[in-house]
């Protein structure tokens, strides 16, 4: 067999670009072709440290395909499949939408697949551990593969269909919720954390918002937190056991309306419109901004009039 | 009982504690290691006091970091004093020959207010100047300082550094300390060291070398620039220990060396380029390897994915301490690392000086089981009290010094990293 061929990135990228690369290319470092979108194919038997084609068109890659640290592929609207046995420390393919499903033998540490709409299942046979495994939106997975053991992260939000976790599974540091279908975690899990997009939150608003109560959020001392804790436990009802005083009330087509205001320790009031909705007689609670003084001033806001004046709406629906 | 026997050593001290438990006195002895010391006693009304005491102060020095001297420890020193009398010479003499430089000496930098060395391998720093006799001495710094300035002229670096090896002292030279070589903001190119690459035969005892003891005042560590260190891993093939302050303008694009043992980079910010050289080094003798990954906002862009083939173990077979110290991704090295192979290997595990909070504080409970370990250093962090309490329970010693808090009503608080300028 003649000597792999070793080259450096920038050299390699070029070859690649004009289809003149030779089988068994070896790129020592990262090769970078994120964005190319001339990019039709990689060469056989390409090997590199870290590969990144984000963004391209790329629909399949080489069977033979070796790297070792991290293989990018965020973004490749097109790709199709990945190839069977692919082994490499970091495999990102968010927003792969064309995807249906992830390579048997996989082996990878970090693994993140979060756009992946089309993704339907996970490999029957397949390593994913020790990293994170990031899944958000792919709203066609309905459950985590067995096999799943020890992660560092787990992000599942934006999957309505997963309802439950692995029961080997074992999470160093977080997992993140919002928007799956997760209403509880099984006991291997009670102490790690718990993420909402992105912010940090305990058992009880995660699970158990009815159990909140409004002094415990008013207490809260961080603002994102208490802003998902208030989310969680639903406006309407902060709003009435936080002891919220009203502005203004008058009616409009939907019924009464009123236009209330609850204080906050070191941050801005909030203030809100409790409205009905004259089609449907759903009820709203519309937060706006804390200046709002007049119920019909609120609804001006909200429809884009920063002049309350201005604001006659011929029909209300 | 007798005395148990501490030493400590980095930039600032080289010093040694030892303490014996005597009826209801807890004596203990310190200084520099090499003095006499000081003694103190303190008398305790009932033996259990005095043992509680005892413990409590052994520990803190375990969690601080100071190492016991063993049996096991004394060994080689002994051989080496062994062969010393066989062939007539001081122990001194048979280091000079060939002996190897004890662990404990690799550190050197245990915060960031550090001050220029006063200490590198054991012994004291000596700053080279044309002219002055250089006798007997081992460790040499080659810097240009304020001082220069006061008696006059105008001193070039590489007129210095030539000076230093063409003179004695360079052939005797075990440890090199080079020092700022531009006193306005070191804008130039990093390309002050090649000189010692090109007279690489002045030093043939070359065991440790420092490239940048530049401190705040003369410069700040993104603004030292550095460059490609693969020539000078070449040009010593008997180098054991390297460190390397700042990391702008840093490469290893030879990353390879079949002796060392030792490898630290301090930065505020040290690039994923660097990193991804380092993961694919053949260092087959690397014991100690700390990185001071930094924050974005100075070239940091490492992610833990970055990291993985170091991770995985295996690359640097006999690595002992890893150190990944000054990130802003402590939390998420944390969650990782405590599933990775390579905990199996270390020793020492040093995450300090870094933005560590609860969130990856609870998954380093999860080295419980990592009896291999002997010391987790976490010192400047934003953990809990109640995380911290829990962290005291690891089987082995955690230095959980330097506290930090953040005030979470304040939008522009927040956790820093140590050196983030």
């Amino acid at each position: 067999m003649a000597p792999p061929k070793l080259c450096d990135p920038s050299e390699a990228a070029d070859l690649i670009l004009a289809e003149k690369a030779p089988p068994g290319l070896h790129v020592d470092g990262k090769l970078s072709l994120a964005g190319r979108s001339e990019l039709r194919r990689l060469p056989d038997g390409l090997t590199c440290y870290e590969l990144d084609v984000s963004r391209t068109k790329l629909v399949f890659l080489p069977e033979n395909l070796s790297v070792e640290c991290a293989l990018e592929l965020a973004d490749c609207r097109r790709l199709q499949a990945l190839p069977a046995n692919l082994k490499v420390g970091t495999l990102n393919v968010a927003n792969c939408t064309s995807l249906e499903e992830l390579p048997e033998g996989l082996d990878v540490w970090f693994l993140n697949a979060s756009g992946c709409t089309k993704l339907t299942r996970f490999p029957r046979r397949a390593r994913i551990e020790r990293g994170s495994l990031h899944v958000n939106g792919c709203t066609s997975l309905s459950e985590l593969p067995g096999y799943l053991a020890d992660l560092a992260t787990l992000d599942v939000g934006n999957c309505p269909q997963i309802t439950t976790l692995p029961p080997r599974l074992n999470v160093s540091s977080w997992i993140e919720i919002a928007g799956s279908g997760l209403t509880r975690l099984p006991p291997q899990l009670q102490s790690v954390g718990i993420r909402w997009r992105g912010v940090l939150i305990d058992h009880t608003t995660a699970f158990h918002p009815e159990r909140l109560r409004a002094k415990t959020v008013l207490k809260e001392r961080n603002a994102e937190r208490r802003r998902v804790m208030i989310e969680r436990m639903g406006f309407g009802r902060f709003v009435e056991k936080a002891g919220a005083k009203q502005l203004d009330a008058d009616r409009d087509p939907g019924g009464p309306r009123e236009l209330l205001r609850v204080p906050m320790q070191s941050d801005e009031d909030i203030v809100c419109l409790s409205v009905n909705c004259p089609s449907t007689g759903r009820h709203y609670l519309l937060r706006v901004p804390p200046t709002m003084k007049t119920c019909h001033q609120a609804a001006a806001w909200m429809a884009g009039f920063d002049d309350a004046e201005r604001y006659q709406p011929v029909k209300e629906t | 009982m007798s005395f148990r026997e501490f030493e400590y050593a980095d930039g600032k001290s080289f010093k040694f504690w030892k303490i014996d438990l005597q009826g209801n006195d807890v004596v203990t002895q310190y200084g520099r290691i090499g003095s006499e010391g000081q003694k103190t006693k303190k008398s305790f009304d009932s033996l259990e006091k005095a043992q509680k005491e005892y413990d409590k102060l052994v520990a803190e020095k375990l969690r601080k970091g100071y190492l016991e001297k063993t049996a096991a420890a004394a060994e080689p020193a002994k051989a080496d004093a062994q062969k010393a009398a066989a062939t007539g010479k001081g122990t001194k003499a048979a280091e000079a020959a060939g002996g190897e430089l004890p662990p404990m000496l690799f550190s050197t930098t245990r915060d960031s207010d550090f001050d220029h060395l006063s200490n590198f391998i054991g012994e004291r720093v000596t700053d080279f100047r044309e002219g002055k006799p250089t006798k007997g001495k081992r460790v040499y710094r080659v810097r240009m300082s304020y001082d220069d300035e006061d008696e006059g002229g105008e001193p070039d670096f590489g007129e210095r550094l030539k000076a230093f090896l063409a003179s004695d002292a360079a052939p005797a030279t075990r440890g090199l300390v080079l020092g700022a070589y531009d006193l306005e903001g070191g804008s130039t190119g990093g390309e002050e060291y090649k000189e010692i690459v090109k007279r690489k035969d002045r030093l043939p005892n070359l065991k440790a070398l420092f490239l940048g003891d530049i401190v705040m005042e003369e410069a700040e560590i993104s603004w030292i620039n550095q460059s490609d260190i693969s020539d000078v891993l070449e040009a010593f093939p008997q180098l054991e220990m390297l460190r390397v302050r700042g990391a702008s303008g840093l490469a290893i694009s030879k990353p390879q060396h079949p002796r060392l043992r030792a490898l630290a980079i301090e930065s505020g910010g040290l690039p994923a380029k660097v990193v991804s050289q380092i993961c694919r080094g053949k260092f087959p003798e690397l014991e100690y390897l700390e990185l001071w990954l930094g924050t974005p906002d100075y070239g940091g862009d490492c992610r833990v994915n970055d990291l993985q083939p170091l991770f995985k173990g295996k690359l640097f077979p006999k690595l002992k301490y890893l150190g990944l110290r000054n990130s802003e991704i402590a939390d998420d090295i944390a969650a990782v690392i405590v599933k990775a192979p390579v905990v199996d290997q270390l020793e020492i595990l040093d995450l300090s000086l870094g933005s560590l909070s609860d969130v990856g504080a609870n998954a380093l409970l999860q080295l419980e089981s990592k009896t291999n370990l002997k010391r987790l250093d976490l010192h400047h962090h934003y953990i809990s009290k109640p995380v911290q309490k829990k962290l005291k329970q690891l089987p082995f010693p955690v230095d959980l010094s330097d506290a930090k808090t953040v005030d979470e009503s304040d939008e522009f608080s927040g956790r820093f990293i140590s050196i983030s300028e």
